[in-house]
């Protein structure tokens, strides 16, 4: 047979001990993990079929030689076969041809579990997607005990869902209501989560793991036969007609609420759960091949695949990093940005030197940095046992001179001119020349700062979004003057502390600047045109994002932005319409209403600085026209609030701050809280075409279609007829 | 097309849905029994006359299951030829199941017949009889399914009602449903059920709490924050984006009561009336249904009435009476605000939130309630609507036989 010949080249190994138990071990030749492709389900459907017929055996073992046990299947394999059934390329040129594709597999684990023998998996790491299916399958599952592991079905966030049997045995094992949480919402479990909810069967040091395992099989009354496979089997907590039916009623509620109508993935898991308790197994995995062959095929699973996964591992890679990590980091300025980029650097290990040109300014910074820590525990982000290791690696400086020996300076003063030029002189001055130095500002130039240091050369933009622990984007902007190893120094440094650097083109400002800014901007104008303040709010939680602009207009500030505005202006930067919107804006700061900060805005406040209601005097400043005037327009609104994020991002792109579209959705899904549905505001171009897209932008109203200006680079691709990701992307990774 | 006349009606009184409630200890179909045996016996019907009884039930399960109209007209001992069909409009059920039977008289397929319904909600409790609507998930995404007191709160919200106006409402509906039972108005709609012995286990309606006030019902906590947060508020927000968030204002004390009960209306042709030696009582001049937005709900009532209003050829103004359900104190407040109409002709003489809703049953319970109170006020037309589940509603016109 071809496997014992070939066996080096095996993903899974098949052996049978004298004892007649068989193993069927995964191996992924020259791998770090095994993966689920379509060589790897030859194999490992082919040592099933081995088993299944092999007299020797009388029980199975499936075990994993890589840390992991396996954790899933092949992204860039996914997102090729996304795009040729969206394309209608063959072999998934068709829905009956994705539809068969899937069948392989599911027909399998179906022998395996139905062949009369035991079968146990030893999970000697995480088993995440097709990996726990496999699991599934298996009528025992023994787990090590390391509470790092998960165990999961996270199809959802690409956009797609578990194809292998898991919408099916999942809530048939553990019921639906934890099923529901698994799978439509991901919430993995660890195994002590696991073995409490019945996931799994066992948990055993790890080097007990295969003993554990065989000692089921070898079991005289292992039962060789799934629960769902017995007589009179009822579903753990009842079916969706009855005892769970609840679940079922708020599942659908709250997948509303946090889906919206916008992603296809989770209605369709919540479906094949449902509709496949209400009948049989079997007809549970063909419910379930058909919403996936539908998911494939709905844009939103390609674009999901390429922004939340491929886009971030390619941006990862995209400068060589020096070898030399960052030791010791400097942050002068000890307010919200710069105590959160101290805790997000203590967080990863690094030494921080915190300063300001007080001690007692530099005191409310480490407090500042313990209490974000607690937030982050609050969030289960941080443990509390770490938190006095993580804050003592923040020193304190009440001046400039304990900076000399850090390996990089992050600049977070208050974004005034003179102010950052004079702290940058002066740290300039005392830094020895292997340091880089970094400025956080958002809106100044970073060419303008650049003239006042004798070192422009290693001098770069370093951008960090707050909240800074919570937030994984950093965008990089040099100057006119930077070299490159202070831009591949400050790269390496934002991977060290496990962020995710873009790397923009020199002084053109940054794409999550442009983008916020657009969206914030447009709510002002939808106010001035006298839309609903409630109506524009909800419209923006509708599209999907997680803050409506006028909250957004609050957290920003309006002293800020209007000073960020006038800067863009005189940049040459500012979207159009600035002028109105800093009118606006003025007259709210006029008014006292700065924002979330003065607890005062386009919010009323409660006391403790969070958003009560929209402020009930709005309308004598910006008059309004009734609620359901404004509802019956919600289609126009809600695309107005996309539209212009998405032209800011296609300006990005003619503007030159990146060439890579990439650069420009990520930080736009990143930065911005973008709705994933779409991939990002450039591959929502792509999804629906450029034409379309044209075509949209001139049905508005004179005014906004005055303001949605996307630019050359737009034009082109209408003219061309041409897409924004045109080569395959997965050669990039 | 023939007239239909409402020849008698009757209902029992309303038990509280639970264990201590007067009803608990009587089956679906023994109350059911109970009425077409008083409708049969108090009119020496002949129940070989009687060609349908359609009945409304919101919950067709356990024993109110397996259409328990054909099963109480067997029970009750009517002729064998009496067919029976057990209807589900949610909680318009008893009107249509009234409606139909009207209907049915007025095409000429049915000479007499019983409409009504039943709901004992203390023995068969709200949403046990399962369903797609709010389970199946890729028809809850499609059409917004929320639980409707979430949608009362949105719809109190969107037109501004406040708690006090609500509870003001609740109050004045204890009020009416208390003086309407001290003046014996009720009396001749009510049979008081009775149990194997002839014993009288019930004869008054006992959800009534007399004597409530707005300051009352002011220590009440509202029923439905805990559900909105479980994402019905979301599903709201989005389609109703006018709101900024949901105000929570119906509780208990302003929701209509939960109760056991039955009710039965005998209508029939102009021609079965003499032949049986009825005597009418009113004429039905309009009835039917209607569907509106399935997430809010609760508008339907002014969508039907528009309706059999245009088909009459009437207008708001030629209706003396109104009987609209009191599901949540926000529907009938919308509804006079609507119409513009004077409180003083609606629900007279008090409604669900005093008296409860046992829900098949209502429909039937309402017209017999608006039929008496056009006699007793001396006026003429009058109008009886339901909101229901999923948009639905259901009304009818009746004008006091000449």
């Amino acid at each position: 047979m071809n496997s014992m010949t070939r066996s080096k080249e095996m993903h899974v190994r098949y052996s049978v001990d004298p004892d007649g138990v068989a193993h069927l071990v995964w191996d992924a030749p020259g791998l770090e993990a095994n993966v689920l492709n379509d060589e790897s389900l030859d194999h490992f459907i082919g040592a099933i079929d081995r088993f299944v017929e092999d007299e020797k055996a009388s029980g199975l073992v499936i075990s994993s030689a890589k840390p992991t046990f396996l954790a899933g299947g092949d992204i860039k394999m996914l997102y090729r076969k996304c795009r040729a059934a969206q394309r209608g390329d063959a072999p998934w040129d068709t829905a009956h041809a994705v539809y068969d594709q899937l069948r392989p597999l599911v027909n399998a684990l179906r022998r395996l579990e139905t062949c009369g023998k035991p079968v146990a998996a030893a999970i000697n790491g995480s088993a995440l997607g097709g990996g726990l299916e496999v699991c599934l399958a298996s009528h025992y599952r023994v787990v090590a005990d390391d509470e790092t592991i998960r165990l999961g079905l996270p199809e959802s966030t690409i956009g797609l869902l578990p194809s292998a049997g898991g919408t099916q045995r999942l809530p048939r094992l553990i019921g639906l209501k934890k099923a529901i949480d698994v799978m439509a919402f991901n919430n993995a479990l660890s195994p002590s989560e696991a073995l409490a909810c019945g996931l799994v069967d066992e948990i055993v040091p790890s080097n007990e793991l295969i003993g554990a395992a065989k000692a089921y099989v070898q079991g005289a009354n292992a039962p060789a036969v799934q629960p769902w496979d017995e007589k009179g089997f009822r579903i753990p907590g009842g079916g969706p007609q009855d005892s769970a039916r609840w679940h079922l009623i708020f599942a659908n509620a709250r997948s509303s609420a946090v889906y919206g109508g916008n992603y296809p993935a989770p209605t369709s898991i919540l479906t094949c759960i449902y509709e496949g308790a209400l009948t049989t197994i079997e007809e549970g995995f063909r419910i379930e091949a058909a919403h996936f062959t539908k998911l494939v095929q709905d844009a939103s699973s390609q674009n999901m695949i390429r922004s939340e996964f491929l886009g971030p591992r390619i941006l990862r890679k995209a400068v060589e990093a020096p070898v030399n990590p960052i030791g010791k980091l400097g942050v002068v300025g000890a307010g919200n940005m710069g105590s959160g980029i101290a805790l997000a650097a203590a967080l990863s290990g690094l030494d921080v030197v915190l300063s300001d040109t007080s001690a007692e300014m530099v005191s409310d910074g480490r407090q500042r940095a313990a209490a974000a820590y607690d937030a982050l525990v609050k969030k289960g982000l941080a443990s509390e046992g770490r938190k006095q290791d993580v804050l003592e690696r923040i020193g304190a400086a009440g001046d400039f001179s304990a900076l000399g020996d850090a390996d990089i300076v992050v600049e977070a003063v208050v974004e005034d001119i003179d102010v950052k030029k004079d702290v940058l002189r002066a740290v300039d001055d005392i830094l020895p020349g292997e340091a880089i130095l970094c400025t956080n500002t958002s809106t100044i130039s970073v060419n303008e700062l650049a003239g006042v240091l004798q070192h422009k050369e290693r001098f770069t933009g370093l951008h960090f979004l707050g909240p800074v622990p919570r937030m994984e984007l950093v965008e990089i902007s040099p100057g006119a003057g930077t070299e490159s190893h202070a831009i591949s120094t400050a790269f390496g440094f934002v991977r060290q502390i496990g962020k995710l650097p873009i790397v923009l083109a020199p002084d053109r400002g940054y794409v999550t600047s442009c983008i916020a800014a657009a969206y914030a901007q447009e709510g002002l104008h939808l106010l001035k045109e006298g839309v609903h303040p409630a109506v524009i709010e909800n419209a923006g939680q509708i599209l999907g994002m997680p803050m409506g602009p006028l909250a957004l207009n609050d957290l920003m500030g309006g002293d800020v932005s209007i000073g960020a505005m006038r800067q863009a202006i005189d940049l040459g930067r500012a979207a159009p319409g600035a002028a109105e919107v800093i009118e606006m804006l003025e007259t709210l700061v006029d008014a006292g209403r700065l924002g979330r900060k003065a607890e005062a805005g386009l919010y009323a406040y409660d006391g403790d600085g969070r958003a009560e209601r929209l402020w009930p005097d709005l309308h004598r400043l910006f008059p309004y026209e009734g609620g359901t005037d404004s509802s019956a327009r919600i289609d126009v609104i809600k695309m107005r609030l996309l539209d212009a994020q998405v032209c800011a991002a296609l300006r990005c792109l003619d503007e030159g701050l990146t060439d890579d579209p990439l650069a420009v959705d990520i930080g736009a899904l990143m930065g911005c809280a973008f709705p994933k549905w779409t991939g990002g505001p450039l591959s929502y171009v792509d999804t629906i075409g450029a034409k379309v897209f044209a075509e949209r932008l001139k049905a508005y109203d004179a005014a906004t279609a005055q303001r949605f200006k996307p630019g050359d680079f737009f034009e082109g691709l209408v003219r061309e007829n041409r897409s924004i990701y045109n080569e395959d992307l997965e050669d990039r990774t | 097309m023939n007239e239909c006349y409402i020849y008698d009606h009757a209902r029992t009184p309303r038990g509280r849905g639970k264990p201590t409630g007067g009803l608990h200890g009587v089956t679906a179909i023994d109350a059911v029994i109970q009425i077409l045996q008083a409708l049969r016996n108090r009119n020496n019907l002949d129940t070989d006359s009687v060609e349908d009884v359609i009945l409304g039930v919101c919950e067709p399960y356990r024993e109110q299951g397996a259409n328990i109209a054909r099963a109480s007209v067997l029970g009750a001992g009517y002729a064998h030829s009496v067919a029976g069909i057990q209807v589900n409009s949610f909680c318009a059920s008893g009107l249509d199941a009234m409606n139909i039977a009207a209907a049915k008289v007025m095409s000429g397929q049915t000479d007499l017949a019983v409409g009504g319904g039943v709901e004992m909600m203390g023995r068969v409790p709200m949403d046990g009889a399962g369903g797609s609507v709010s389970t199946d998930p890729t028809l809850t995404a499609n059409i917004g399914s929320v639980l409707q007191g979430v949608a009362a709160d949105a719809l109190a919200t969107i037109e501004g009602f406040v708690r006090r106006d609500v509870d003001a409402y609740a109050a004045e509906s204890q009020r009416r449903a208390a003086q309407a039972w001290e003046e014996g108005r009720f009396d001749g709609a009510i049979l008081p059920i009775r149990d194997v012995n002839g014993q009288i286990v019930l004869d008054k309606d006992e959800h009534l709490r007399p004597g409530t006030t707005v300051e009352t019902l002011g220590n009440l906590k509202p029923s439905f924050p805990s559900f909105a947060e479980r994402g019905f508020a979301s599903v709201l927000l989005q389609r109703f984006p006018e709101m900024e968030a949901i105000d929570f204002v119906h509780h208990p004390g302003n929701s209509s009561g939960i109760v056991d009960g039955a009710s039965g209306v005998l209508v029939g042709s102009k021609e079965a009336g003499e032949r049986c030696g009825l005597k009418p009582r009113a004429v039905i001049r309009a009835c039917g249904s209607i569907g509106s937005d399935p997430s809010l709900m609760l508008v339907g009532p002014e969508k039907i009435t528009e309706r059999l209003l245009k088909k009459t050829g009437m207008s708001v103004g030629d209706i003396d009476l109104f009987e609209v359900n009191e599901a949540f104190a926000s529907v009938p407040l919308r509804y006079m605000r609507v119409f513009d109409l004077d409180s003083d002709i609606v629900n007279v003489n008090g409604g669900a939130i005093a008296l409860g809703h046992p829900i098949g049953a209502t429909g039937g319970m309402l017209l017999g309630t608006l039929v008496d109170e056009l006699e007793r006020a001396d006026k003429e037309v009058g109008l009886v609507t339901l909101c229901a589940g999923l948009g639905l509603s259901t009304a009818a016109i009746v004008e006091r036989a000449a």
